[in-house]
């Protein structure tokens, strides 16, 4: 269990430097091609509540680290403030948590791909929303075609690539002795 | 798992947000920065292998040699159109003084060359990441530039890479004067364009302004990170508020395709 929790953070870190490899599909509004989610998700899931809140944590501390600009800057209130991310991953994994028995007994990588799509969903709309109501310059939020197009294209390249995750860390899982699965209820 | 334990474990996990939350922005920039020291190998394989496809597709993959002396002469040339942008603006700078009898000596700077490893890291953010950080004397608030004009400023610095917030941000303020005239305002980045066609705003221009499209906009040096006469963008329309007059700036550097940038060091003192 310790080796597979390990693994599942250097998936993690691995899919945060994927994510700057990769460059912004300038086709689809620019775009991002995320794997980050998907291992979020795969971790909530596969871990239990507890397990599944630290990963969240250690989760939103990556995503704000390499994300968001930090201004040393008193003066600056119009950038999100690096934390948000965990309590936003917090809430996430406490819901995709649920999915657990689905996910890893009955092996549906289709749900682990609509919920990653989801997640980013929600991640980047509620991001924009903060970052709306921090700069206070128009209410309602102005969610143009562009930001609307940016994050659904993101969330559907994401839908598409999570089976390729989801696979490769159950590959990880059973070559750890697949420890998880058989702790659940109902196996 | 009852549902109290659920509640008591979800409660720490904001306890431990809430002191995330709160860690000073000096801490938590040494936390990026460590992360990036971990991640920027990535982006520079990654940087890398983008160019490799590229020159594939473009039919342009030749001899390794040669694509490096190329990629040495791009930066050099690049280096030389950047210095020259300054030179001009300093022939300005100068016509400018003379006309106002007055002569002022200008603060001049050294210039770090630095390639673009990762751009547009988030979705609502136009930062980027160069491969120049705190060994090459990279600090954080210094302006970076291109051949073309103001790209925007450095944020924070790992040893060997430094994030750049550019001036396509929100978040990225620059106070600027008009050509030809003494208009002063902000300028800014606006929030729903795309990466590709970034429009820049520049505010607090007085309702009678009398500006054209196609006029330029330089930094006014006000604020102590930009230096004066940088050339932000040219004005493209002009919109009269209730209180104030809005410009919209197309800006002179092409932020989406950037490649090689220069990093200002204004610290320093000489070029």
């Amino acid at each position: 269990m310790i080796i597979f929790s390990f693994a599942t953070i250097i998936a993690l870190l691995i899919a945060a430097g994927v994510g700057l490899m990769l460059p912004p599909l300038d086709f689809a509004s620019g775009a991002r091609l995320l794997l980050f989610h998907a291992v979020f998700v795969y971790g909530a899931v596969v871990f239990r509540f507890g397990g599944a809140m630290t990963f969240a944590a250690l989760s939103g501390v990556i995503w704000d680290l390499v994300n968001l600009p930090i201004l040393d800057d008193p003066q600056s209130t119009e950038l999100l403030r690096p934390g948000w991310s965990v309590i936003f991953f917090g809430c996430m994994a406490a819901v995709v948590n649920g999915l657990r028995v689905h996910v890893l007994i009955e092996g549906r990588w289709d749900l682990h791909a609509l919920a990653t799509g989801a997640v980013i969903l929600f991640h980047f709309t509620a991001e924009f929303l903060y970052i709306t109501l921090l700069r206070s310059s128009s209410t309602p939020p102005e969610l143009s075609f562009t930001v609307a197009s940016k994050i659904g294209a993101t969330a559907l390249f994401a839908l598409l690539t999570a089976p390729l995750v989801y696979f490769s860390l159950s590959g990880v899982e059973s070559l750890c002795g697949s420890p998880v699965r058989e702790r659940l209820p109902f196996h | 798992m009852n549902s109290r334990v659920q509640l008591i474990t979800f409660l720490f996990l904001l306890g431990f947000a809430a002191m995330f939350l709160n860690f000073s922005p000096r801490t938590t920039q040494r936390l990026q920065a460590g992360l990036f020291q971990i991640l920027t190998p990535f982006a520079a394989h990654g940087t890398d292998l983008q160019r490799k496809i590229s020159s594939l597709t473009q039919g342009l993959q030749t001899l390794e040699f040669l694509e490096k002396e190329n990629e040495d002469l791009k930066t050099q040339v690049a280096h030389l159109r950047a210095e020259n942008q300054i030179l001009k603006e300093i022939e300005r700078e100068n016509d400018h003084l003379r006309t106002a009898l007055e002569f002022k000596r200008r603060s001049s700077f050294k210039l770090i060359p630095a390639r673009i490893l990762v751009r547009d890291v988030s979705l609502f953010w136009s930062t980027a990441i160069v491969d120049r950080g705190s060994e090459d004397g990279v600090e954080p608030q210094m302006p970076v530039l291109s051949e073309d004009g103001l790209v925007g400023k450095t944020v924070n610095t790992s040893k060997s890479s430094t994030s750049i917030l550019l001036v396509s941000d929100e978040s990225c303020k620059v106070a600027a004067i008009v050509e030809g005239t003494n208009e002063q305002g902000i300028v800014s980045g606006a929030r729903n364009h795309t990466k590709n066609d970034p429009i820049l705003h520049l505010d607090f221009l007085s309702k009678q302004a009398d500006l054209k499209p196609g006029q330029k906009v330089y930094s006014s040096g006000a604020g102590g990170v930009f230096p004066y006469g940088i050339l932000i963008g040219t004005i493209k329309s002009i919109t009269v508020r209730d209180v104030d007059a809005r410009a919209e700036v197309i800006p002179a550097a092409a932020l989406g395709r950037l490649e090689h940038v220069f990093i200002a060091n204004t610290r320093e003192g000489k070029r």
